[in-house]
């Protein structure tokens, strides 16, 4: 399993595209970073204060997350776009342990991206905030809210690779996936809400509530379960289409 | 050295039967040719070889096992099956090393692959601008990273350049001298008769033949195709002679048997011929007798 997983991850830092992403992550961090700063106190934002070190923190999840969740699906369905499957599965006939070090190299891939943004995160708002004569403590929830992102990051980028598992068109894959998150859970949610109030144990509303928790949304640890219950059972469908289908 | 067996090997696409209960041996030390015209079953039967698709019944396996039962597959079997699976943004080497990687073997061997096909200046060139010949290369390169016992090659020679075909023919002839396995696919049959020593022919998924080449085409039969103004004459001479022959054009007459018996009976008789000449029939002739055969029989 060592092997795959340096495999997958060499895949990952020899494809341009892939590379051009992750160097489009501190990018991303540092404008939603500064955006969240320069904007506090206007247009209806709080202003700066011993809170903003946290909402500065938890700005970038959105974007970081959907990336490393689009890295994976394009990561696992790019292999039949390129044609790659093949020598893939040449190498790696087991293919239930291809899709295991696909998670597992996009969960680090989603981990490393997490940090990354955390550190340009902290290296923008610190300064900000102590120009701005906000006293800049590094609270327990600060601590909570960076890991939290790191491991949601990961989480997301290992549910990628089994959602992009499900597809043969890497296009398709995206476009579903994209759907999904922007509006399949809420119009499920809706759906439902009639008999149960499921919103905020979908994949994607968890994901959001492991990050941002607060009043109303379900604790971080039982989102984390809960998380990891939707990512094994897609991974375990996931496993199943890949192990029946025919590379023709 | 491996051996390769497929047992009742059988594979449906819903109402279509690509494959149909196919039993054969592909033996160590020759390079056996899988035959077939376009659609006839082979890559499908190359795919279920490699696991890459699932049979509906049968097996395929090497030395017992199957492909996905192998361990460390890359450095039992090497196959190239399209020349188009690689990422079109990483380079040469790049492609090499991750399959080196995950196959457990050492990544320096990616340079010597490339080395041995000829692609060694290439290395750090990404495959998006590689021609269909150099692709080719490359994926022979990622079949032989493990300098495997068996290999199987689906059209191999497709894009090669005439100097990439005679490369190609050499490489494999040494390859099967060495004790490997070798199969190779074709549509190509003269370029196919010029490498193979056994040659295996399937049509509509079934198996019509399964031959040492030279057995083949010693069953071929030799013709002999005469121009003659005197057609008519020459044709009622041989059939009193007892050979087989017909009148194949105006002045044209087609005799199955050989150019002395003809000769003679041209000079003993004073035919006048503007045209004589011998045919063996090749493994491209032998290849349409036998698939032609077969579909008049089914």
């Amino acid at each position: 399993m060592k092997r795959l997983l340096r495999a997958e991850l060499l895949k990952q830092r020899t494809a341009p595209a892939f590379l051009l992403a992750f160097a489009a992550v501190p990018v991303l961090a540092g404008l939603v970073t500064f955006a969240t700063c320069s904007l506090a106190g206007r247009q209806g934002n709080d202003p700066l204060g011993p809170d903003s070190l946290l909402h500065a923190i938890g700005a970038p999840a959105s974007v970081l997350t959907t990336l490393a969740l689009l890295l994976g699906v394009v990561g696992m369905a790019g292999e039949y776009r390129h044609g790659t499957i093949i020598p893939t599965l040449l190498s790696v006939p087991r293919r239930g342990d291809l899709l295991v070090a696909k998670m597992a190299a996009h969960a680090l891939t989603g981990a490393s991206m997490a940090v990354v943004t955390l550190a340009v995160s902290l290296a923008i708002a610190v300064p900000w905030l102590m120009s701005a004569g906000v006293e800049v403590h590094v609270s327990a929830e600060v601590v909570r809210a960076a890991g939290a992102l790191v491991a949601s990051t990961a989480l997301y980028g290992a549910l990628g690779a089994c959602a992009g598992a499900l597809f043969r068109n890497q296009t398709a894959a995206v476009g579903v996936v994209l759907v999904w998150l922007l509006k399949g859970e809420d119009l499920l949610a809706g759906a439902l809400a009639r008999w149960w109030s499921i919103g905020d144990w979908l994949p994607f509303a968890l994901g959001e509530g492991l990050v941002r928790a607060g009043a109303g949304t379900p604790a971080r640890w039982a989102a984390a379960l809960a998380f990891i219950g939707h990512l094994a059972g897609l991974a375990a469908v996931g496993a199943g289409v890949v192990a029946r289908r025919d590379v023709t | 050295m491996a051996s390769i067996e497929l047992q009742g090997l059988t594979k449906r696409f819903g109402p279509l039967t690509a494959v149909d209960d196919l039993n054969l041996m592909f033996r160590p030390g020759t390079v056996t040719g899988f035959l077939g015209v376009n659609g006839a079953g082979k890559t499908t039967t190359l795919r279920m070889l490699l696991g890459l698709v699932t049979p509906t019944a049968g097996a395929a396996t090497f030395d017992g096992r199957r492909y996905a039962e192998l361990d460390e597959p890359a450095r039992h079997v090497g196959a190239v099956l399209e020349a188009s699976s690689f990422h079109p943004g990483r380079r040469a080497v790049d492609h090499l090393r991750v399959l080196a990687t995950a196959g457990g073997l050492p990544a320096e061997q990616a340079g010597q692959a490339l080395e041995r096909v000829g692609l060694a200046a290439a290395a750090r060139r990404r495959v998006g601008g590689f021609s269909l010949g150099m692709r080719q290369r490359l994926a022979l390169a990622a079949a032989l990273l493990g300098e495997p016992a068996v290999l199987v090659l689906d059209e191999p020679a497709n894009g090669l350049d005439p100097e990439g075909v005679q490369w190609l023919r050499t490489f494999l002839r040494a390859e099967a001298e060495e004790g490997r396995t070798v199969i190779v696919s074709s549509h190509l049959l003269a370029e196919v008769s010029q490498t193979v020593d056994h040659v295996v022919i399937i049509d509509k998924g079934r198996l019509v033949a399964d031959a040492p080449l030279g057995e083949l085409t010693a069953e071929a039969t030799e013709t002999v195709v005469v121009t003659s103004p005197e057609a008519a004459t020459l044709l009622t001479v041989l059939g009193g002679i007892g050979v087989d022959a017909q009148l194949t054009g105006q002045d044209e007459v087609t005799a199955s048997t050989t150019p002395d018996v003809v000769g003679k009976a041209i000079a003993l008789n004073g035919i006048v011929v503007h045209g004589m000449q011998a045919r063996r029939s090749n493994l491209e002739d032998v290849f349409f007798n036998l698939t032609s055969t077969e579909r008049s029989r089914s």
